[in-house]
C-alpha cells in the first residue's frame, strides 16, 4: 500500500510515484526491447530476440484468432507494447525497494517520500494508469469501428431497436471501466497484501513474512501475467466486435 | 478539481477521499491520467518505430527465406528426379547398345566359324583329291615298272630257254606270241 504523493502542476496535481514508476517501467522496457532488437537477424535469433519474437507471435495469434487478421495487423505494435507494458508494470511492484537508501535524504521533488517504502510500486496499481490504457482501448474501438464501417458503425447503437440505445451507451462506458478497474483492483490488492504481510507481527524477530511472502509473490507473478493477458485479449475482442462485418 | 469530467470515477474517488481523509485514497483521478495516456502513446510510438517494425520485418524476412528454401528444395528434388530418369534412360540405351554389339559379334563369329569350317572342308577335299591322284599316278608307275621288269625277266627267261632248246630263228613267231601274252597279262 503506497501513500499518494502529489506534485502540483498548474491548478491540478499528479501522482508523483505513479509517474516515476511509469517512467522507470518505460525505461526498463525500452532497454529490454532494444537489447533484444540490437542484433536483429533473420537467421538464428539470440535469446532476447527469441523472447520478443515469441511475444509478437503470441499477440499475432490472439489477433488472428479473434478477427480478420488484415484489419488487426496495424494494431500489432500497439498490442505488443500494451501487453509488455502491463506485464512489466505488474512485475515491478513485486521488487523490493533497493533504491530507498539512495534517496533517503533527497528532499527535491519529494523524492525521499516517492522512492521510500518497502517495495517498488506498480504503475498499474494506480487507477489513472489503468483508466488511461482503457481509454485508449475504447478510442481504438470507436475509431476502428468508424474507419472500417463509416457512419454505419453508430447504427449498432440502436440495434435491434432505438429503445436499446441507453443499454448500448452503458456498454460502451462499461467496457473501459471494467478494463480499468479489473487491472487496478488486482494489482492494487496484491500490493496491499504485500504491505500487510510485511506488517505481520514478529517480522523483525522471527521472520514472520518469510513463508507467506514468497507464496504471495509467486501468486502475484501469476496474477500479473494473467491480468496483462486479459487486458490485451479484451482489447482485441472489443476491437474485433467493432470491426466485424456482422451484417 | 475534476478537469476531465469523468464523473463516475471521480464520485467514487471523492467519496473515498472524504472517508479516508485524503492521502490514502487509491482511486483519485487527476492530471496523472492524461500524463499516462501521453506516456504510453510515446512508448508505443518509440517501440513501434524502432523495435517492432524492424523485428516484424525480420520475422517476415525469415518466413520468406524459409519459404524460398522450401521452394528451392522442391525444385532441386524435381531436378534430381529428372536427372535420375535421364540417367536411367541413358543406362537403358547403353544396355541395349551393348546387347546389340554382343549379338552382332556373336553373329560375326558364327559366320566366321562356318566360313573357316567350309574352307577347311574344301582344303581337305582338295588334299584328298591330290592324294588320290598321287596314288593313281604311283600305281600307274608301279604297273609300268612291273610290266617293264616282267618284260625284261621274260626276255631273260626266254633267252635262256631259247639258248638251251631252241633255234631262235625257227621260233621267232612263238617268242613273239609269248611276249604278247606276257604283255597283255595284268599284274
Amino acid at each position: 500500500m503506497h501513500e499518494i504523493i502529489t506534485w502540483q502542476v498548474g491548478n491540478g496535481t499528479v501522482h508523483a510515484k505513479t509517474l516515476i514508476m511509469t517512467w522507470t517501467v518505460m525505461a526498463l522496457l525500452l532497454i529490454f526491447v532494444f537489447l533484444g532488437v540490437r542484433n536483429l537477424t533473420s537467421g538464428k535469433p539470440g535469446k532476447l530476440q527469441n523472447i520478443l519474437e515469441w511475444v509478437v507471435d503470441f499477440v499475432r495469434k490472439l489477433v488472428s484468432d479473434n478477427m480478420d487478421y488484415k484489419k488487426g495487423a496495424p494494431l500489432l505494435s500497439y498490442l505488443v507494447t500494451l501487453i509488455m507494458f502491463i506485464f512489466f508494470s505488474n512485475m515491478i511492484g513485486l521488487i523490493p525497494n533497493f533504491v530507498a537508501p539512495l534517496f533517503k535524504h533527497v528532499e527535491a521533488a519529494k523524492l525521499n517520500a516517492i522512492l521510500g517504502g518497502a517495495t517498488l510500486m506498480s504503475p498499474t496499481a494506480d487507477i489513472n494508469t489503468t483508466l488511461a490504457l482503457a481509454t485508449l482501448t475504447i478510442i481504438l474501438v470507436i475509431g476502428l469501428g468508424v474507419k472500417h464501417k463509416g457512419a454505419h458503425y453508430f447504427h449498432h447503437f440502436i440495434e435491434p431497436h432505438p429503445v436499446f440505445l441507453p443499454i448500448h451507451l452503458i456498454d460502451i462506458l462499461a467496457k473501459p471501466m471494467t478494463l480499468a478497474f479489473r487491472l487496478f483492483g488486482n494489482i492494487y490488492a496484491g500490493e496491499v497484501l504485500i504491505a500487510v504481510i510485511l506488517l505481520l507481527p514478529g517480522l523483525a524477530v522471527f521472520g514472520g513474512g518469510i513463508i507467506p511472502m514468497p507464496v504471495w509473490l509467486g501468486f502475484s507473478i501469476f496474477i500479473g501475467a494473467i491480468q496483462s493477458f486479459v487486458f490485451t485479449v479484451l482489447t482485441i475482442a472489443y476491437i474485433a466486435q467493432a470491426v466485424a462485418q456482422d451484417h | 478539481m475534476n478537469p476531465f469530467g469523468i464523473g463516475f470515477a471521480y464520485t467514487i474517488a471523492s467519496a473515498a477521499a472524504s472517508e479516508g481523509g485524503g492521502g490514502g485514497n487509491p482511486v483519485a483521478i487527476d492530471y496523472t491520467y492524461p500524463s499516462q495516456i501521453l506516456s504510453f502513446l510515446i512508448l508505443v510510438f518509440i517501440l513501434a518505430k524502432f523495435a517492432w517494425k524492424p523485428l516484424m520485418e525480420m520475422m517476415e524476412k525469415r518466413r520468406q527465406n524459409i519459404e524460398d528454401n522450401l521452394a528451392n528444395a522442391e525444385n532441386e528434388r524435381k531436378e534430381a528426379e529428372r536427372i535420375r530418369q535421364e540417367y536411367q534412360a541413358e543406362m537403358l540405351k547403353a544396355r541395349q547398345q551393348a546387347q546389340g554389339i554382343i549379338e552382332k559379334a556373336t553373329k560375326n563369329s558364327e559366320e566366321r566359324a562356318s566360313e573357316i569350317l567350309a574352307e577347311a572342308r574344301k582344303e581337305t577335299e582338295k588334299m584328298k583329291q591330290a592324294a588320290l591322284a598321287d596314288i593313281e599316278r604311283e600305281r600307274d608307275k608301279a604297273i609300268a615298272d612291273v610290266r617293264a621288269q616282267v618284260v625284261d625277266m621274260s626276255i631273260a627267261v626266254a633267252e635262256k630257254i631259247i639258248q638251251q632248246k631252241l633255234d631262235i630263228k625257227g621260233q621267232e613267231a612263238l617268242i613273239e606270241q609269248f611276249i604278247q601274252e606276257v604283255g597283255d597279262r595284268p599284274c
